[in-house]
């Protein structure tokens, strides 16, 4: 995926992640149980920081697109992740951020930045369940994997594409169910171990929603990290859809922890936004 | 008809294998017939409305929701709570359901102790009392959800459930029952727990079906049959109609799912229907038969007879019948063009069958149906001194009883004025029926289902704009305050909780904010489904959902003018609106009703009056059958004017239905006293004649007819009843008016039918040749003839004797006669007579005494015309009348010309006393 999602446990399970996948790469692909292709798909995706400037397109049936461009910065340090997304563009939301960390009690919190209303917001658990951004995604969609919280089974392989894929499905193994999915079929690519498509279900096995990442081979993101340039997430229920394209993308260049806080987020100009990234490198155009 | 009866006859074991073999081929398509008690067959499939209705479910959502309603005074404790939760995701897990919306599923944006929150009121289960309390209280708190989901003291909620439009082969029944395998568990735990909406309304409207045809069917079959057996004295009789209806029945039935026709709660009478009034044709064909068979007659003649008597009747008969649930089938309502297309071919079937099924029947019973030992009607017998009485009363009283009549007419017209249409499913149940029971129990503690949408139609984007919304949310709060109305949702609403929450949660934000940048940035929060109900994709169209009180169609209609008013006076961005929602389609096809109601009757009554018209060639006597048969029916519609029975599916039936039936009588006694006053010369006679004979059979279809239209009074449905109840009252005032009207209006009248003219046979030489026949087709020659009197005479009477007052021509149909004149010198013959022929003119015209004895020298037929009769036919046929008169002038000119040369040979100088 091409942003990170910080999550409480996320920490410990890097530990795990990192001191099992030299040897797992070892190992004959065939033989590779369901936790250990997901272990694999999740070692690949680790990074210490990340930006993007993205291009978010909604498509609702019999409506015009509605195109949104975000910002997104994800940073980790000392096991403690944060991550933000700022809209820049259209106008009417500019400024409009979501800041999603882990805070020092290892919980997962989300504050809301409406520049319309005042003052960032926090949002309570269950919004993980809600509309991103009034988009296809939930904020749990946006979640990175999280193995500890799921138990997995290898179904038969398919393709994607002209990609063969293990066929993994995820369900959640906790007591307290948070996820609105009753199980995900997450298809990972054979060999390079790119998540190609999810498939999400509900509790009567009926399709809800679906995934799909291209773009693995572009050369917008810089960074030894591969990332999708785009990602689809299809409504079933509503027939809409949302586009996430990656315009132009840096891995591990590091960014300052004062971008992290509610109080930079609340009082960051436009201008100021635009110089950031133009020192990251990046020539996007937010106007 | 008559040859194909007799081939049926000649061939009976042929038939009967045939008709055996086809309904046994037949059995197996009917069962597998669909049922359709959806409120879409309530409404017209296609119109303006029902599209704008479509658009408006494809963009907000269907309207056509089930609903699980559970009450407690404890409801918000842990326990009863987790209880719900289980119940709701038990529901999410049944695969017709789509969505369950409830407390536990529908977003609730709200500022949580300084979080903002977009979960569910009950989306983490309450530990505690105090927990489930303010739970309750923030349910209550907001507006989309208090009085729609929870009621307003927080002691009921709804969990409205969104069926699949997939899963079609789950009938509602299985649905039901589903639902009802849930909820049974839990019922002790409850005040109130149970499920409203189509699953239930239609399994429980099946159940009533079936009952209904538990009951309805075999009372029709035992009164039939009681009065059949009583009546014909003999069991066989009445078993063999009964028998001709079961095959009809599985005939109708195969052909009804051939033709893809469903079965709903008005077409499920059909069965008694045609049990009820296709005995009356049989009744009448076995009663013939009998008859002629106690005359001596074998078998094949007792047929023949029979057929030739009947045929023109019954085809009638059976003609107006099959018409009258025809013109049903005009209707805009799928309902009522299914009734009236599976009548039809019912009805159709059921004389079919008689045709071809009666006469092989009749055949293979030619042993147990025995002669009908039946005596012709003594005019001392009962009927015989109703017949003369009501005749002689008639004759003196025709004016008083008339004037009554048009101003008991007169009266039910204005009273039928006041009939209001109506058309809502809950009114055609029992208000003490489940269905009614719980959609009273959820609108008085919740909003109700009835769901009325208003759609604001702008361009894209434009209620995204402060400005729309505005107003919109002014309209919103206009629109709670009109009468009827329960509640109110719109976009605005969400805007303006979420505007509040997201300040804190402060009241005074309760609206929607002024700025573009607030309200696009509170979109974030949301999904299109999250709006769905409110707000179209490309938020040009702004939907505002009204629950109403009421579901009665008359008050949806005012409720819908009110709504209308409020639209139109408070201003919106809209371009345009519709107003719409199944229960207002259903209201609305309350004018289709009426419009049905009058081109079936129209088209009915024309089509009665060309019948008429057509058999007895005269449009007074097609008039006058009409009004004989339309003044039961316009007392019906005064009665139900004046008790307030509405104009709907059943009743709008009633008039043609009934009038088809009920012409039938009138028919049957028009062609009785076509006969009887031929045979008398004599109309008043012939009708009394005509009354006496009819009177006993008539009176008996009457009852068995009103009997069996009476069974449907015990259906379960409103409209069934209304039918059942009304239509028995049109065949018992039908009888009246047949008895009292007819004689009054045919009493003086000679009626003749397309069959007597066709069947005449006179010389065209005959008519070529007479100058009373000048200028008149053959046709209308046969006309005069038969509107007149024809005299036989043997060889050797004296039609016309010297000295008598006579005031009648005559024109020699056939034979030869002789006119002579006594003289001193012995008898002087002065004329001999052949066919065309006139005598008498002179007679005709200055009424004196005949000079000449006019003798038959041969079997004689003579056309007798008297002044009277021409004055009569006059009414009737203004052209042959004058060209009748015509023709006599010129006779009686000729006659006296030829007269002033030859007085001694001129047979008017003969016919005509010197004076």
């Amino acid at each position: 995926m091409f942003y990170r999602k910080p999550a409480s446990v996320l920490t410990r399970t890097l530990f795990a992640i990192a001191s099992v996948a030299t040897s797992l790469m070892a190992q004959d692909e065939a033989s590779l149980t369901a936790n250990d292709i997901i272990q694999r798909y999740a070692a690949g995706n680790r990074t210490k920081s990340e930006m993007a400037y993205i291009k978010m397109q909604v498509q609702a049936p019999s409506a015009a697109p509605v195109e949104r461009r975000i910002l997104l910065a994800y940073k980790e340090q000392d096991g403690k992740e944060s991550m933000f997304m700022r809209l820049l563009m259209p106008k009417e939301v500019e400024g409009v951020t979501l800041l999603a960390a882990t805070a020092a009690d290892k919980t997962l919190s989300y504050h809301f930045f409406l520049p319309a209303f005042g003052k960032m917001k926090q949002l309570t658990p269950e919004a993980r369940q809600g509309a991103f951004l009034g988009s296809d995604y939930t904020f749990e969609d946006l979640l990175r994997e999280v193995p500890e919280w799921h138990s997995y089974e290898k179904m038969k392989d398919d393709t994607v594409g002209e990609a063969t894929c293990y066929v993994i499905r995820a369900k959640e193994n906790r007591a307290e169910k948070e996820s609105a999915y009753a199980y995900r079929d997450l298809y990972i690519e054979k060999g390079n171990f790119h998540l190609r498509k999810v498939a999400y279900y509900n509790a009567k096995d009926s399709l809800v929603k679906m995934l799909t990442a291209s773009g693995y081979d572009a050369k917008s993101v810089k960074g030894k990290t591969t990332r999708p340039q785009e990602a689809v997430m299809l409504s079933v229920e509503t027939g809409s859809k949302t586009t996430f394209t990656v315009i132009e993308g840096r891995v591990d260049e590091g960014i300052d922890d004062e971008y992290f806080t509610p109080a930079k987020l609340e009082n960051w100009p436009l201008l100021d936004v635009e110089e950031f990234i133009f020192d990251l490198g990046m020539t996007v155009d937010v106007n | 008809m008559t040859r194909l009866a007799l081939l049926c006859w000649k061939y009976w074991k042929s038939c009967l294998f045939t008709v055996a073999l086809l309904t046994t081929l037949a059995v197996p398509r009917a069962l597998k017939i669909q049922l359709d008690l959806s409120v879409e067959s309530l409404y017209p499939a296609s119109s303006q409305a029902v599209s704008e209705y479509e658009k408006v479910k494809q963009a907000f959502g269907s309207d056509a929701v089930a609903a699980v309603y559970v009450e407690d005074a404890a409801l918000f404790s842990p326990a009863r709570l987790k209880l719900l939760q289980s119940i709701h995701q038990q529901l999410l897990q049944l695969p017709f359901i789509v969505k369950v919306e409830s407390l536990f599923s529908l977003p609730d944006v709200r500022d949580q102790g300084g979080m903002i929150s977009t979960a569910p009121v009950l989306a983490k289960l309450p530990q505690t009392e105090a927990e489930a309390a303010t739970a309750r209280d923030r349910a209550l708190n907001n507006p989309l959800l208090r009085h729609q989901l929870i009621s307003k003291d927080g002691t009921a909620v709804l969990m409205l459930l969104r069926l699949s439009a997939k899963h079609q082969e789950i009938s509602q029944e299985a649905r039901a029952e589903a639902l009802e395998k849930i909820l049974n568990p839990h019922r002790d735990r409850f005040t109130q727990l149970f499920q409203v909406g189509d699953p239930f309304v239609q399994s429980w409207m099946k159940q009533q079906l079936a009952t209904d045809q538990r009951l309805i069917l075999p009372a029709a079959l035992g009164i039939v049959l009681l009065l059949l057996v009583l009546t014909q004295r003999s069991f066989w009789a009445g078993v063999v109609p009964v028998l001709n209806a079961a095959f009809a029945i599985v005939w109708t039935a195969a052909l009804m799912q051939l033709l893809g026709i469903p079965i709903n709660f008005l077409n499920s009478i059909l069965p008694a229907l045609i049990v009820i009034i296709g005995a009356t044709s049989d009744v009448h064909f076995i009663h013939e038969y009998r008859e002629h068979l106690a005359q001596g007659m074998d078998a094949d003649e007792a047929m023949k007879s029979a057929l030739h008597r009947l045929a023109l009747p019954l085809l009638l008969t059976c003609s107006t019948t099959v018409l009258g649930f025809a013109t049903t089938a005009l209707s805009d309502l799928p309902i009522l063009r299914d009734f009236g297309t599976a009548a039809t071919i019912g009805m159709s079937a059921r004389f079919f069958i008689s045709i071809v099924l009666l006469p092989s029947i009749l055949r293979l019973l030619g042993r147990v149906i025995q002669a009908e030992q039946s005596h012709p009607i003594a005019e001392e017998s009962l009927s015989g001194r109703i017949a003369r009485g009501l005749v002689a009363f008639l004759h003196r009283q025709s004016k008083p009883v008339m004037a009554l009549l048009l101003l008991l007419f007169g009266t039910a017209l204005w009273q039928a004025s006041h009939i209001q249409p109506g058309n809502d499913l809950s009114s055609f149940l029992r208000p003490e029926s489940p269905v009614r029971v719980r959609d009273r129990i959820v609108s008085e503690n919740l909003a109700g289902l009835t769901l009325l949408t208003l759609v604001l139609k702008a361009d894209p984007g434009e209620f995204l704009e402060p400005r729309a919304l505005k107003h919109l949310e002014a309209l919103t709060t206009r629109l709670r305050t009109v009468e009827g109305v329960a509640a109110v949702t719109s976009f605005s609403d969400l805007l303006a909780r979420m505007n509040a929450q997201l300040r804190g949660g402060d009241a005074r934000f309760e609206q929607v904010p002024d700025e573009a940048a607030s309200i696009r940035q509170m979109m974030l929060f949301l999904h299109p489904k999250d709006y769905q109900p409110w707000l179209s994709t490309d938020h040009s169209q702004a939907a505002i959902q009204i629950r109403c009180l009421s579901s009665t169609s008359t008050r949806l209609l005012e409720l819908k003018q009110s709504l209308e008013k409020v639209i139109q006076e408070n201003p919106s961005h809209a371009n345009a609106y519709t107003l719409t929602g199944s229960a207002l389609l259903i209201a609305q096809a309350a004018e289709s009703i009426t419009q049905g109601q009058v081109s079936s009757l129209g088209t009915m009554m024309l089509m009665v009056f060309l019948i008429v018209w057509g058999i007895f060639l005269s449009a007074r006597c097609g008039f006058i059958t009409l009004l004989v048969n339309l003044f039961p029916v316009a007392m019906i519609f005064g009665l139900m004017g004046a008790s307030g029975i509405t104009l709907n599916i059943g009743t709008c039936m009633v008039a043609a239905i009934t009038l088809g039936i009920a012409v039938d009588d009138t028919l049957h006694l028009l062609v009785r006293f076509n006969r009887e006053a031929r045979e008398r010369k004599n109309e008043r006679l012939g009708i009394e004649a005509a009354i006496r004979e009819e009177l006993a059979p008539i009176s008996i279809t009457t009852i068995a007819l009103a009997a069996g239209f009476g069974m449907l009074t015990l259906s379960s449905f409103q409209p069934v009843r209304e039918f059942g109840l009304l239509s028995a009252g049109v065949m018992a005032l039908g009888l009246i008016t047949d008895m009292i009207v007819t004689p009054v209006m045919f009493g003086r009248t000679r009626i003749v039918t397309l069959w007597d003219i066709l069947g005449l046979k006179v010389r065209q030489s005959l008519i070529e040749k007479s100058p009373f026949f000048a200028g008149l087709s053959a046709w209308q020659a046969r006309r005069v003839i038969l509107a007149s009197n024809v005299v036989e005479h043997e060889a050797g009477d004296i039609p016309v004797k010297a000295g008598d007052i006579g005031s009648s021509l005559y024109v020699v149909l056939s034979g030869e006669l002789q006119a002579s004149l006594h003289t001193p010198q012995g008898r002087k013959v002065l004329k001999e007579m052949q066919p065309g022929d006139v005598f008498g003119e002179m007679a005709f015209v200055t009424r004196q005494r005949r000079t000449a004895d006019v003798t038959a020298l041969s079997a004689t037929k003579l056309l007798k015309l008297n002044y009277d009769e021409l004055s009569r036919l006059r009414r009737f046929s203004p052209y042959l009348a004058s060209q009748l008169l015509f023709n006599i002038s010129r006779i009686v000119c000729e006659r006296a010309v030829t007269s002033a040369h030859s007085p001694n040979l001129n047979l008017g100088k003969i016919a005509e006393p010197k004076t």
